[in-house]
C-alpha cells in the first residue's frame, strides 16, 4: 500500500487513496464499504474551451473547429473491431461518457465485473481509431444532436448568456460546435487532438464504491501504456472585464419567457479558484437566492419567479459566472429587485445567524454527496483537475469566515460585467 | 438488509430502514390516492401547499432560515403517477445527526416539521390561506404550460394523451393548467382533510439508525383522523384503442420527435411483468438494445431511440428523435425490430446483454436513498409489494420463450409525430 497515499475527510471519516501510476496516471480509488455498485471514470484534462494546439512536428498553433471535444468523444467509442457499448454489453456496465466545458470523461457504473469493465475503459480510451468513413458516419448523428439541443430553451438561454458576457474566453462557444464547425472535422485533426489532450498525464482515473486499491492497480498495470509526457498548458486568454454585449434575446417556442441575469467575475490566468474562493461563492449562493431570503417569498408573492427560479456560481479555468435566472413574466423587473438585493447586502451586510445558517446549509449537502457512489467519483475528479485535494471543499466551508463572503459581494456584482440573456415566447400571429 | 413492510394499522404500512453506509436521513410519507379528471388538480396542488409552511413556522422565510441551520434540511412535496394511482410524497431530507458539527438533533427535528405540515398545516379560518393558495396554483399552473419547452418531454405526454384519450392515465400526474387556477382555498382544504381520511399510507423512514419513534409520530396523527377509511386504487389495465390513432403537430423545431404507442398487454400483477420489463430492454432500454444498434447506430436514422414499459399500466412507448424527412423510415425499422424479437431473431448473447443491465440495476437500488425510497413508493401501489432482491431473481428465471410471448402480446396502437411547421408529413 506505499505507494497510495490516504487522504481523510476530518468531518466525516471517509477515506480515498490516491498513486500516481508509473505509466504517469493519476489514480484515486474511494472504497465505499457495504456498498455493492462500482463507479469509474476517466477522464482528460481537455474540453470544449481547449480550441488549439501545438503541432510537436513544426511547433505551430493548430485551430480547431468548435464542437472537435465533442466529436472526439464519440469516435472513441469506437475502435477497428466494434464499439465500446457492445463490449460493455458482455459485463453488464452501464456506460457513458460526456464533454464540458473543461473536460471529457469515459464512465461506467456496475455491480458487477468490476474488473472487466475497467479493462475495456482503460483499453478503449487509449487506443483511437478513426478512418474518413467512420469521422463521417458520426456527422449526420451529432448533427442531430446539435439541433435537438438547438431546440431546448434552457440549453439556448444558457449559451446565449455566455455568448454575451465573454469577448474571447471559449467558454462563449457551444460545447457541441454548430452544423458548419463540424463539417471541417477530419481523422488527421481528431488524431492530432488525441495525441496533444489523451495524454495520461494530463488525465486521471477515479474509481469508488465496492472496490480496492490493489484490484485498480493491478488492471491499471496491465493496461495503461507510458505517457508521451505531453501536459500542453492551457492556452491564456486575456478576457477584458467587461461584458461583450448587454442583452441578447431570441424567441422560440414557450410558454413563459426564460432569463437568466449573468456576472462575469474577473479572474486572471486559466486557474480554478482556490477552496476558500468557491466555498464563499457557495454560501453566497445561498445567502442571496436561497429560499431563506426574504427576497425569494417576495418575488413569489409578486408573481414574478417559480420554482424554475435560481442563482447558482458557474466556473471553470479562467471563468467564473454568477447565474440568477428562471421563468418569469417579468425578467426586468426580477433583474431590478436582484440588484437592490446586492446592493442591500453590500450596505448591511449579513447577520452571523444568516451566515451559520447558510454555512450549515452548504455543509450539509456537500456531506450527502457522499453518500451517492458515483457523486464521490465526480468530487475526486474535479479536485484533481482543479488542483484540490479530495476533501478541501468541506474542509473550507467548515473553516469559512465570512469575510471571505463580503470580499465576494463587492468584487463580484458589477453592472458593466452583466448581460441578460432572454428566451421570449413566439409572437402570435393575427 | 431486513426491509419489513409493517402495517401499523389505520392503512398505515411502515418500512423502517436502518442503514449505517448513510450520512443522510430520509423520511417519505406516500399517501396514495386513485388517479381521477375530477380530482388529479388538487391533489397536485396539495403537496406543494403543504410544505410551503406549518401553524408551527407559517412564514416561509422562517421556515426556511429553520431549515438552513439545520444543515441544508430540505422538505420537498411532489405527486407521483404510479399506473393510476395519485402518490402525494412529502420528502423530509436532513444529514444525520453524527456530522452535526455542534451535536444538533436534526433527524427529530426534521420529522417534527413534516408531522407539523402535514397535520397541521397553515391556515386562516379553517382553509388553506388564500396567498398560499394562489402562488402555488399559479407556479403549478406555469410548470404544467412549460411542458412544452422541453421537446421530448412534450412529445411523451402528447403520445400518451393520444394512446388513452379516455383513462384517467392520460391526464397525466398534474392535470389541466386552466383547473389548477381555478382550485380555491376551500376546495383544496377539502381535499387535504379527504387524503388524510381516505389516503393508503406508505411510510418510508431512511437513517443511519431505526426510527421508531418518528413511525409512532407520523401513525399517530392518522390514526387520529376521524372517520379514516383508506379508499382502494384500481389501475384500468385491460383498455385498447378501437382503431389506431395518427397525430402530426407542427412547431417550430429543428428536430422532429416521432413516439409510438403500444400496449404491452400485461401489467402489474401479472406473472408476465418481468418477460416484458426484460422484453423492452432487449428491445430498447440500454444502449446496447436492438433500436440502439439498428435504428441509431446501424441506419443512423435518429440520434436516440429507446423504450420505456410502464407496468403498472401496461404501456410500452418508443421515443426517437429524427429528421422528418426520415420518420416513416424509422417507424418501419422501429416496428421490424419487434417483429424481430417476436420471431425469436435475437441472439442469446443480446439476451443476455439486456439481463445483465437490468439485473445491475435493480442491484444498485439498495446503494441509494432515493432510488430505494422511489422503489417503495411505487411498490405501496401493488398488493404484493416486492424487493429488489426478489425482483433480480425473477428476471434471472426469465426465459427465451418467455420473452418472445411478451413480444408476442404487445399492440401497435398510435404514433405521435411532432415536426417542424411547412414540413411535408401527413397531417
Amino acid at each position: 500500500m506505499s505507494k497510495w497515499t490516504e487522504y481523510t475527510c476530518l468531518h466525516t471519516g471517509e477515506r480515498c487513496y490516491y498513486m500516481r501510476h508509473a505509466s504517469g496516471l493519476p489514480i484515486y480509488v474511494w472504497p465505499k464499504e457495504g456498498y455493492v455498485s462500482s463507479y469509474a471514470v476517466f477522464a482528460t484534462d481537455y474540453g470544449a474551451i481547449d480550441t488549439a494546439y501545438i503541432d510537436p512536428e513544426t511547433g505551430k498553433t493548430v485551430e480547431l473547429p468548435a464542437g472537435i471535444a465533442h466529436y472526439l468523444e464519440h469516435k472513441l467509442f469506437e475502435n477497428e473491431e466494434c464499439d465500446a457499448f457492445e463490449r460493455y454489453a458482455k459485463t453488464g456496465a452501464n456506460a457513458n461518457a460526456y464533454t464540458s466545458f473543461d473536460h471529457t470523461a469515459y464512465l461506467f457504473s456496475c455491480t458487477q465485473n468490476l474488473t472487466e469493465s475497467l479493462e475495456i475503459l482503460l483499453d478503449f480510451v487509449q487506443d483511437p481509431y478513426f478512418t474518413e468513413q467512420t469521422v463521417e458516419k458520426e456527422r449526420g448523428i451529432i448533427g442531430q444532436e446539435i439541433r435537438m439541443c438547438e431546440d431546448s430553451p434552457s440549453r439556448t438561454v444558457f449559451c446565449n448568456l455566455l455568448t454575451a458576457l465573454y469577448h474571447r474566453h471559449p467558454v462563449r462557444i457551444d460545447i457541441a460546435g454548430t452544423v458548419d464547425s463540424i463539417a471541417e472535422i477530419t481523422p488527421e485533426l481528431l488524431y492530432g487532438c488525441y495525441e496533444s489532450f489523451y495524454d495520461l498525464q494530463n488525465m486521471v482515473l477515479s474509481v469508488s464504491g465496492n472496490v480496492t486499491c490493489e484490484q485498480v492497480e493491478e488492471v491499471a498495470d496491465r493496461l495503461l501504456k507510458p505517457s508521451r509526457g505531453n501536459v500542453p498548458p492551457r492556452a491564456p486568454v486575456v478576457e477584458p472585464h467587461t461584458a461583450a454585449q448587454a442583452r441578447i434575446e431570441v424567441r422560440m417556442p414557450v410558454a413563459e419567457p426564460l432569463f437568466y441575469l449573468g456576472y462575469k467575475v474577473p479572474l486572471d490566468g486559466m486557474k480554478s479558484e482556490s477552496p476558500q474562493a468557491l466555498a464563499a461563492a457557495e454560501v453566497l449562493q445561498e445567502i442571496l437566492g436561497g429560499r431563506a431570503n426574504p427576497l425569494y417569498a417576495d418575488l413569489m408573492r409578486r408573481g414574478l419567479i417559480n420554482a424554475s427560479f435560481g442563482l447558482e456560481y458557474f466556473d471553470g479555468p479562467g471563468y467564473g459566472v454568477w447565474i440568477l435566472g428562471g421563468e418569469s413574466k417579468d425578467p426586468e423587473a426580477v433583474c431590478e429587485a436582484f440588484r437592490a438585493e446586492i446592493v442591500r447586502l453590500k450596505r448591511e451586510g449579513v447577520t452571523s445567524e444568516e451566515f451559520e445558517a447558510a454555512r450549515n446549509a452548504v455543509y450539509g449537502r456537500l456531506v450527502s454527496q457522499f453518500d451517492n457512489v458515483e457523486s464521490c467519483g465526480d468530487l475526486v475528479l474535479e479536485a484533481h483537475f482543479a488542483e484540490r485535494s479530495p476533501f478541501a471543499a468541506l474542509d473550507a466551508v467548515a473553516s469559512l469566515d465570512v469575510e471571505a463572503v463580503y470580499e465576494r459581494i463587492e468584487r463580484d456584482f458589477a453592472e458593466d460585467a452583466s448581460a441578460l440573456s432572454l428566451v421570449l415566447p413566439l409572437e402570435q400571429k393575427g | 438488509m431486513k426491509t419489513e413492510n409493517r402495517l401499523l394499522g389505520a392503512g398505515v404500512h411502515s418500512l423502517l430502514i436502518p442503514d449505517e453506509r448513510f450520512k443522510t436521513s430520509q423520511l417519505t410519507v406516500a399517501l396514495l390516492m386513485p388517479l381521477n379528471k375530477e380530482t388529479v388538480e388538487q391533489y397536485a396542488l396539495l403537496p406543494r401547499l403543504l410544505i410551503r409552511g406549518c401553524a408551527a413556522y407559517p412564514d416561509f422565510t422562517a421556515l426556511h432560515r429553520r431549515l438552513n441551520q439545520l444543515y441544508g434540511a430540505a422538505v420537498t412535496g411532489d405527486v407521483a403517477r404510479v399506473g393510476e394511482t395519485q402518490v402525494l410524497v412529502l420528502t423530509a431530507e436532513c444529514t444525520s445527526d453524527r456530522y452535526a458539527m455542534s451535536g444538533e438533533q436534526l433527524t427529530a427535528a426534521c420529522a417534527e416539521l413534516l408531522s407539523e405540515m402535514l397535520f397541521r398545516p397553515a391556515l386562516a379560518d379553517g382553509v388553506f390561506r388564500a396567498e398560499d393558495v394562489e402562488t402555488e396554483r399559479r407556479c403549478l399552473a406555469e410548470e404544467v404550460r412549460a411542458e412544452i419547452n422541453e421537446k421530448r418531454w412534450y412529445a411523451r405526454r402528447q403520445a400518451e394523451r393520444l394512446l388513452c384519450p379516455d383513462e384517467a392515465y392520460g391526464v397525466g400526474r398534474y392535470g389541466d393548467a386552466a383547473v389548477i387556477e381555478s382550485l380555491t382555498p376551500e376546495v383544496v382544504t377539502a381535499a387535504w382533510q379527504r387524503v388524510l381520511r381516505e389516503a393508503s399510507i406508505q411510510l418510508i423512514l431512511q437513517s443511519d439508525r431505526a426510527l421508531p419513534e418518528v413511525e409512532e409520530t407520523l401513525c399517530r396523527g392518522f390514526v387520529a383522523v376521524s372517520g379514516r377509511k383508506p379508499v382502494v386504487c384500481h389501475t384500468d389495465t385491460v383498455t385498447r384503442l378501437p382503431e389506431f390513432r395518427r397525430q402530426v403537430e407542427r412547431m417550430e423545431v429543428g428536430q422532429s420527435k416521432l413516439v409510438l404507442g403500444f400496449r404491452a398487454g400485461c401489467a402489474e400483477p401479472e406473472t408476465g411483468v418481468n418477460a416484458t420489463r426484460l422484453m423492452n430492454a432487449l428491445l430498447g432500454g440500454t444502449a446496447t438494445s436492438l433500436l440502439f444498434k439498428n435504428v441509431r447506430e446501424k441506419l443512423s436514422l435518429c440520434y436516440y431511440c429507446s423504450s420505456v414499459y410502464d407496468r403498472m399500466k401496461g404501456v410500452l412507448l418508443v421515443q426517437s428523435g429524427v429528421d422528418e424527412q426520415n420518420a416513416e423510415r424509422a417507424e418501419t425499422e422501429i416496428l421490424a425490430q419487434l417483429e424481430a424479437i417476436r420471431r425469436g431473431d435475437f441472439t442469446d448473447e443480446e439476451l443476455e446483454a439486456a439481463r445483465r443491465s437490468i439485473v445491475q440495476s435493480f442491484e444498485a437500488v439498495n446503494d441509494s436513498q432515493s432510488a430505494r425510497s422511489a422503489w417503495y413508493v411505487s411498490q405501496a401501489a401493488l398488493e404484493q409489494p416486492t424487493t429488489p432482491e426478489k425482483t433480480r431473481e425473477e428476471i434471472e428465471a426469465v426465459t427465451r420463450e418467455e420473452v418472445i410471448a411478451a413480444a408476442k402480446r404487445v399492440r401497435y396502437e398510435c404514433a405521435y409525430l411532432l415536426a417542424q411547421k411547412g414540413g411535408t408529413a401527413d397531417e
